[in-house]
This record gives C-alpha cells, sequence and structure tokens, in this order.
C-alpha cells in the first residue's frame, strides 16, 4: 500500500537531444558517408550535407526521443538524398551533365581502389533507391537492421528482403566482372 | 574476407570525409545558422540546446541573402567568402560578417540565431566612394536596423545593387544547375556587364569556372585563374573537383596532354 500512496514516478528523464554543436561533431561523419552512399553526386555533397543539418537545427523539436539520433538523421539523409537524386535526374537532359553526376575516379585515388569504388558505384546506380538505402545503411554503415528499417519506415522482413536483393546483384556484377577479365 | 566485403570496406573508406570537409562544412553552416559562437568552432563541448528555426527566422535568412537561391552554390559560403574582400579592385565594395559575443560560461544558452543577424551598408574606409556591406549580429531587432542603415541613398543604392547582382547570380546557378549551360554564361556575362565590381565576384568566378567546366567551354583556364585568384575560397575545393571530372571525361574522349590545374599524376603511375 505504501508504495501506492507514493506518487507515480515521472518518467525517467527523457534525455535532451545533443545541441547541434554536438550532434555535428559526433554525426557529421556519418550524415557525408551516407549521402554518399544514397547517391548524393561528390559535387552536391556539401550542399545536401548542409541540408540535413539544416533540417536537423530546423527540426529539433520534432524528434522521436524512442528512435535513435542515428535513425533520426539517416532518415532525414534519406529524404534529402532523393531529393539531389531527383535535381540530377532533371538534368539527366543533357547527357554531359548526366555524366558528370556518376563520379569519375580521382588522380588521388590508387588506380585499383579507384575501380572498385567505381565498381561499386555502377552497382548502386542500378539498384532501387530502397535496396541502396539498405545497403548503405545495413552494410555501409554497419546499422542493425532494426534501427535500419525504422529510419526508413519498413518492416525487417522487408529489409532482410531488399538486402538479401543487393547482395544478389553484387554478387551477379562481380561474377559478370570477372567473367570479363 | 571476401571480394564483396573488401570493396564494401574500400567503398566506406573512400566515402569517409576529409578533416578539410569537416571543418569547411561547419564553418558553412555556421555561416549559414548564424550560429557563429558555437558551430564556427569557438565552444566546442558547450552543450545548448538544439535551436529550432522558426519560420521568422527563416524569413531573416532570406533577407540575409542565404535564402535558396544560392542554397545549393553559394549560400553557405557567401557570407564567409564575401567576409574576405572579394574583389581585389580598391573601389569595391565587401560583406563584412559582424560575430555576435560567444557565449559566456554563464550564458551557455546565448547563441545568437539567424533572427538575430542583419545585413547592412557601411563605406569601405579605404575608398570613400564605394560601400561596405556589413552583416551585423544584434538583438531581434537586427533586420528593422539593417533596412534603417540601409535607408540612406549610397548605402540603400548598394544594398539594392547587392540584391539585384544576387537575383541574376542565382538565375546564373539556378541554369547552370539545370544544364543550361548557354544562359548561365549568359547571365554571368550580364553580371559582368552591370556590376564589375560586384559583391560576389567569388561567387561568380566560381560559378563561372564550373559553368565552362561543365560545358567544356575551356572552363579549365578559368579554373586555374580562380585558384590562384581565391587560393582560399570555400568554392575552391568545389570548382577543383567539378573541372578535374570534366577534364578526366575530356580527356577519356580524345586523349590528350593535360592542361588540369590539380591533375597531377600520382609518382608511379
Amino acid at each position: 500500500m505504501r508504495a501506492l500512496e507514493r506518487a507515480p514516478e515521472e518518467p525517467s528523464e527523457v534525455p535532451e537531444l545533443p545541441s547541434l554543436e554536438a550532434l555535428y561533431d559526433e554525426h557529421f561523419a556519418f550524415v557525408w558517408r551516407s549521402l554518399r552512399g544514397l547517391g548524393v553526386a561528390q559535387s552536391q555533397l556539401d550542399d545536401a550535407t548542409q541540408e540535413v543539418f539544416v533540417v536537423v537545427h530546423r527540426r529539433g523539436e520534432e524528434f522521436e526521443r524512442r528512435s535513435s539520433v542515428r535513425t533520426w538523421l539517416f532518415a532525414i539523409a534519406f529524404r534529402v538524398a532523393a531529393n539531389f537524386r531527383r535535381g540530377a535526374k532533371r538534368r539527366a537532359a543533357d547527357p554531359l551533365s548526366s555524366e558528370l553526376e556518376s563520379e569519375q575516379p580521382t588522380p588521388e585515388q590508387g588506380a585499383e581502389r579507384a575501380e572498385m569504388v567505381h565498381f561499386v558505384e555502377r552497382v548502386l546506380d542500378g539498384l532501387e533507391d530502397g535496396q541502396r538505402a539498405a545497403f548503405t545503411a545495413c552494410i555501409l554503415e554497419g546499422m542493425s537492421a532494426p534501427e535500419a528499417a525504422d529510419a526508413l519506415g519498413l518492416n525487417v522482413n522487408t529489409l532482410y528482403s531488399r538486402l538479401r536483393a543487393v547482395r544478389a546483384k553484387f554478387a551477379s556484377a562481380l561474377a559478370k566482372r570477372d567473367g570479363r577479365r | 574476407m571476401n571480394e564483396f566485403e573488401a570493396i564494401v570496406q574500400i567503398t566506406r573508406e573512400e566515402y569517409e570525409p576529409l578533416p578539410a570537409d569537416r571543418d569547411r562544412m561547419k564553418r558553412r553552416l555556421a555561416a549559414t545558422l548564424g550560429l557563429t559562437a558555437s558551430l564556427a568552432g569557438g565552444t566546442a563541448g558547450a552543450a545548448a540546446p538544439l535551436p529550432t528555426l522558426t519560420g521568422q527566422s527563416l524569413g531573416a535568412l532570406v533577407k540575409v541573402f542565404l535564402g535558396s537561391m544560392l542554397a545549393t552554390f553559394a549560400a553557405g559560403g557567401v557570407l564567409v567568402a564575401v567576409n574576405r574582400a572579394l574583389d581585389s579592385s580598391p573601389n569595391s565594395p565587401m560583406l563584412v560578417v559582424h560575430r555576435a559575443p560567444e557565449a559566456t560560461a554563464t550564458t551557455p544558452h546565448a547563441q545568437p540565431t539567424l533572427a538575430d543577424t542583419s545585413v547592412s551598408v557601411a563605406p569601405r574606409p579605404s575608398a570613400a566612394a564605394s560601400p561596405v556591406v556589413t552583416a551585423a549580429t544584434g538583438g531581434p531587432t537586427g533586420m528593422r536596423r539593417a533596412s534603417e542603415r540601409a535607408a540612406p541613398s549610397a548605402l540603400g543604392s548598394a544594398s539594392a545593387d547587392l540584391q539585384r547582382e544576387l537575383v541574376v547570380l542565382g538565375s546564373a546557378r539556378q541554369a547552370e544547375a539545370n544544364g543550361d549551360f548557354a544562359e548561365a554564361e549568359r547571365l554571368i556575362a550580364e553580371l559582368d556587364r552591370r556590376f564589375p565590381h560586384g559583391l560576389l565576384i567569388e561567387e561568380r568566378a566560381a560559378l563561372r569556372a564550373v559553368t565552362h567546366c561543365e560545358a567544356h567551354t575551356g572552363g579549365a583556364e578559368n579554373a586555374r585563374e580562380f585558384a590562384s585568384r581565391y587560393p582560399a575560397s570555400v568554392y575552391a575545393e568545389k570548382v577543383r573537383r567539378v573541372c578535374a571530372g570534366a577534364e578526366n571525361q575530356v580527356e577519356r574522349a580524345a586523349p590528350e596532354p593535360s592542361t588540369s590545374f590539380t591533375a597531377e599524376p600520382e609518382p608511379g603511375d
């Protein structure tokens, strides 16, 4: 009975969303890499990264603490990347311009590494958006399946199914590439 | 490690941002959001709550020339970039950002927001006839004060010129983004004609280089000139990247000796 008389406990303190600076310091690289993985062209990366953090700044109060900050950031990055990809597609009317969107290896990269990255990006460009997002979240960024599913608004089984499809496409692309050698 | 894991690992490494990317973006974000005291790097670890950008402050964002027109190219860097003398001409005006006082230990949440940021015009000390545009941070009435300061004719004229220049530059940027390089070049030429000593010379030069590189109309020369004139520009990396990529394409199409201003071959290549 004594316990019943006690005032109900306040829900334990909801963790504060860190400051923008703290978020930036901790998650900048994650956001940057995620946007790359999600198909934002190198030349648009600054703008897309900025947009993510502007959204974070503007929508901080909308952050639902049921998910992790990383999940929330990835969901924002996913939407921002989709906008940038749509912009890139609009530019695709110009073949030169569209070619620029697919990254070319830079002279600074070792030839073999550059070739590998170029290969990955060609495969990623051939994936559906949802598959690409699943690859970026789980394989590139190492997010757990539930975390990635939450960020992408999917159920976990759908996410697993997309990951299987991605692996199959990579296996097929690798086999095709090796067959050409 | 199988091949798939190997290429994923390499991709992950290649996607990793450089420290310069982190610093550049931090400065740019700070300039855009007006969070100079914190994000610009002065108060690492000061955990102020995440501020929100209200509709009013978004309006201020537009008014301080960080609106959507240049958002994809110049917006983030405009205050930073134009904080330096953009035009080497002694008669050209320049934009100066007045940083807000840093938040003190007793007022950790006192970061300025966009609503506290204003832009005004003031004369350049060394050139009496040329105006200087000044962005200042202040209280909530910052924008009102800015408009009041802009009222005198000479200052108001410079401010209006800046707005007009920004509009044309934004249109040029939009044309470039849409792949309409001829229109972008036409608008850049119009900027040259109408604003020979404009405030946004550096942005214009960067856009000119990028446009010419994308259009394969002699961009390498523009890129070299840009790199030489603005070696510390926030746009330098973007110009280098776009122009190097465009040049690679040209080289693949018709192998010629490289004229890229950055594409020095690696030793052993």
